[in-house]
């Protein structure tokens, strides 16, 4: 993935930096908002991660210019700024992702590559069923079948396994489900999404060889390998 | 919120209290003033009359002695019976025998419409009607009565039509007074009501709007300024709230990520047998991060504006719904019941994701206090004509009576909450946090056993 990290606090650009490398993509800095704006619109990128309070120029103009342009590469806010108003303010102006400073490695890959996979292959969301490790989901019956043998789930059950079988392969993390299948961002006080995870676990997984579901400790979880 | 029934119907209780007063305390001087006034007429007639006879008296009698009874009696004879219209009456009684002076004597007078008996005791009044009269009779020799009488009919109508008339002129003052002390009130109370309606607004959506001190009567705009310079501190030191909290943000919550970042990078290259030690280690920076974004989300909560009344309308029940659809299997493996039912009700302004966070922090506190196999109930009603009602009601261990203030302190952690729950001890002052925002109360009851937690939203207008 070639990224463009527009940032001016040079530590977290470094972080961010060394974080995208170890996972094997490729990442051009800028450190000011004009600096910013020309490189995004210089080359093709496959997705941009804009800091909200940059010199010159703030990151919600930047996405702003680029939206009205018609450019759709997927962006990631990383902002200090983390109120209701501040991520509504953010994603309405056309990011496609907020994640608030300070923020963890595995949180900002998480994102990452969810907004790219959700917005790089367009048109490719036509599919009716899903299907990975022996299970396959029919999206339309909401059917679902492990080796041939069908499983009831509960509508909430069912679309918690639909999005990590979207995601199969990647670490979604706990917030990222919480936004996603439930709609709320909030902080869960306990183990909640854990709970839904081991209900779901007893039944997808529970009298097979192998299970589906893995906890990444101190991340989140994966569908199937990485 | 006042409606503006509630504030006319105010004002106008105001006004009423405020003219009742004035007009008691008006009347009161008027009716002063009138009986002052009647008091100083009549006793002014009265001395001018008996100085006028005392008078006629005293030169009758100088007359008397110094010129003969002759001359009295003439005097007496031409003035005492020969005009019908005359004011003054003579009279001379001769008394031979020794009558007292004092003694009631009987008095005629002819008048073109027949006798008229008048009765006096020395010197007193008559009181019929038409012919009001005073008198004095003097001893001019113990056997000659000499008495002056006055008719004051005229005199005592004049008084009565000027006094009358004074009357009148006091009461329609007091009336005019009350029209112009009702439209001065009114217009001052209307003035203050619309200064504090636009203060009210001004404190619950924008605080950087001001008073408009050329909308107001002129006496009021000291006010005004006063409102004005406040909203201008209130302002002032909001923001630094706010800038001490994006401090607090940028320079303690950076560093701990900083950290956390770099024990995730160690992990992998640390032996096995540490790796447990930099979960544990990793799992306590994200509660510090968790405690640090919960009290920065209190703060800006408790320092913001309070929801606006065109803020986007949420539906309790579908909120509360998804929250217990989230604790439902919580509570399930806790052993606990929860029970969820909802009157079809209205909307309230809100913010999904905040109210989301207020009640799943209810329901989890209510799903660890709950010992196994109990019950928390959740309903959701009517409150009133304005107002929606959560309650959350488990069967738990309750908080203390004296405990129910000092739970919704930040940091504050209960006895059994600090021994056996982990916690960072901000979930009821969040609670409170986001019920301020929402312009909504908290109260905690007692559910005998266990702690009913009740929380009351104005509803959408």
């Amino acid at each position: 993935m070639k990224v463009l990290l527009i940032e001016d606090d040079s530590s977290v650009a470094d972080f961010v930096t060394s974080e995208l490398a170890v996972k094997g993509h490729n990442c051009e800095r800028a450190s000011t908002g004009t600096e910013g704006l020309l490189a995004a619109n210089s080359a093709r990128w496959d997705a941009l991660i804009v800091d909200r309070m940059l010199p010159k120029l703030d990151g919600l103009s930047i996405i702003k210019s680029l939206r009205d342009k018609g450019d759709l590469t997927p962006v990631l806010i990383l902002s200090a700024l983390g109120e209701v108003d501040d991520r509504v303010k953010g994603l309405q102006i056309g990011a496609d992702d907020y994640l608030v400073k300070p923020f963890s490695s595995e949180e900002l890959m998480a994102r990452l590559e969810a907004i790219h996979r959700r917005l790089a292959p367009l048109g490719a969301d036509f599919r009716t069923t899903l299907e990975a490790e022996g299970l396959r989901l029919d999206l339309i019956s909401q059917e679902v079948r492990r080796a041939g043998r069908i499983i009831v789930l509960q509508p909430r059950e069912y679309r918690l396994l639909e999005y990590l079988m979207r995601n199969a392969g990647k670490i979604v993390t706990r917030s990222m489900l919480l936004e996603n299948v439930w709609g709320y961002h909030f902080d869960p006080q306990t183990n909640v999404i854990d709970v839904h995870i081991s209900r779901l676990r007893q039944k997808i997984d529970r009298g097979f060889d192998y299970p589906l579901v893995h906890t990444v400790r101190g991340a989140g979880y994966r569908f199937g390998d990485e | 919120m006042m409606n503006s029934s509630l504030i006319i119907a105010w004002v106008l209780t105001l006004r009423v209290h405020l003219l009742s007063r004035f007009s008691l305390a008006l009347a009161a001087v008027g009716g002063l003033l009138f009986i002052v006034l009647t008091f100083f007429s009549y006793s002014n007639l009265y001395t001018q009359l008996n100085s006028d006879i005392h008078g006629r008296i005293q030169f009758l009698s100088e007359v008397y002695h110094n010129h003969g009874l002759e001359r009295l009696t003439d005097i007496v004879a031409r003035q005492g019976y020969s005009d019908d219209s005359a004011d003054v009456l003579y009279f001379l009684e001769f008394k031979f025998a020794d009558t007292s002076a004092l003694a009631p004597a009987v008095v005629y007078r002819e008048t073109a419409t027949g006798p008229i008996q008048f009765l006096w005791q020395g010197l007193g009044s008559n009181t019929d009607n038409d012919h009001k009269m005073l008198a004095e009779t003097k001893a001019l020799n113990p056997g000659l009565m000499l008495t002056v009488g006055r008719f004051y009919q005229k005199e005592f109508d004049t008084i009565n039509y000027l006094i009358g008339n004074v009357a009148l002129v006091i009461a329609v003052f007091w009336l005019g007074a009350m029209v112009i002390t009702s439209v001065a009130t009114h217009r001052a109370l209307m003035g203050t009501h619309r200064i504090s309606k636009e203060l009210r607004a001004i404190m619950g959506q924008n605080l950087a709007r001001r008073l408009q001190p050329e909308t107001v009567t002129p006496y009021l705009k000291d006010l005004v300024d006063v409102g004005n310079e406040m909203l201008e501190h209130v302002a002032l030191s909001l923001q630094g709230v706010r800038s001490v909290s994006d401090n607090i943000a940028h320079d303690l919550r950076t560093p701990l990520t900083r950290l956390r970042n770099k024990l995730t990078q160690l992990k992998p290259q640390v032996p096995r047998e540490y790796e447990s030690t930099i979960d544990e280690l990793l799992s306590d920076c994200d509660d510090l991060l968790g405690s640090f974004n919960a009290l920065l989300r209190i703060s800006m909560l408790e320092a913001g504006s309070q929801i606006r009344g065109d803020a986007k309308k949420v539906s309790l029940r579908v909120v509360l719904q998804d929250v217990v659809d989230m604790y439902e299997p919580v509570a399930h493996d806790a052993g606990v019941l929860l029970d969820f039912q909802a009157e079809y009700v209205d909307q309230i302004n809100g913010e999904t994701d905040l109210l989301g966070q207020m009640f799943a922090n209810i329901i989890d506190n209510a799903i660890k206090f709950t010992a196994s196999g109990g019950l928390i109930q959740i309903r959701l009603e009517r409150f009133g004509p304005e107002q929606l009602s959560v309650s959350i009601a488990d069967s738990g261990i309750g908080i203390p009576q004296a405990e129910r203030k000092q739970v919704f302190r930040r940091f504050y952690r209960g006895e059994p909450s600090r021994s056996e729950h982990k916690g960072h001890g901000l979930g009821l002052s969040l609670v409170q946090a986001i019920a301020f925002y929402h312009r909504a109360n908290v109260e905690l009851k007692d559910n005998n056993p266990g702690l009913r937690v009740e929380v009351y939203f104005p509803l959408a207008i």
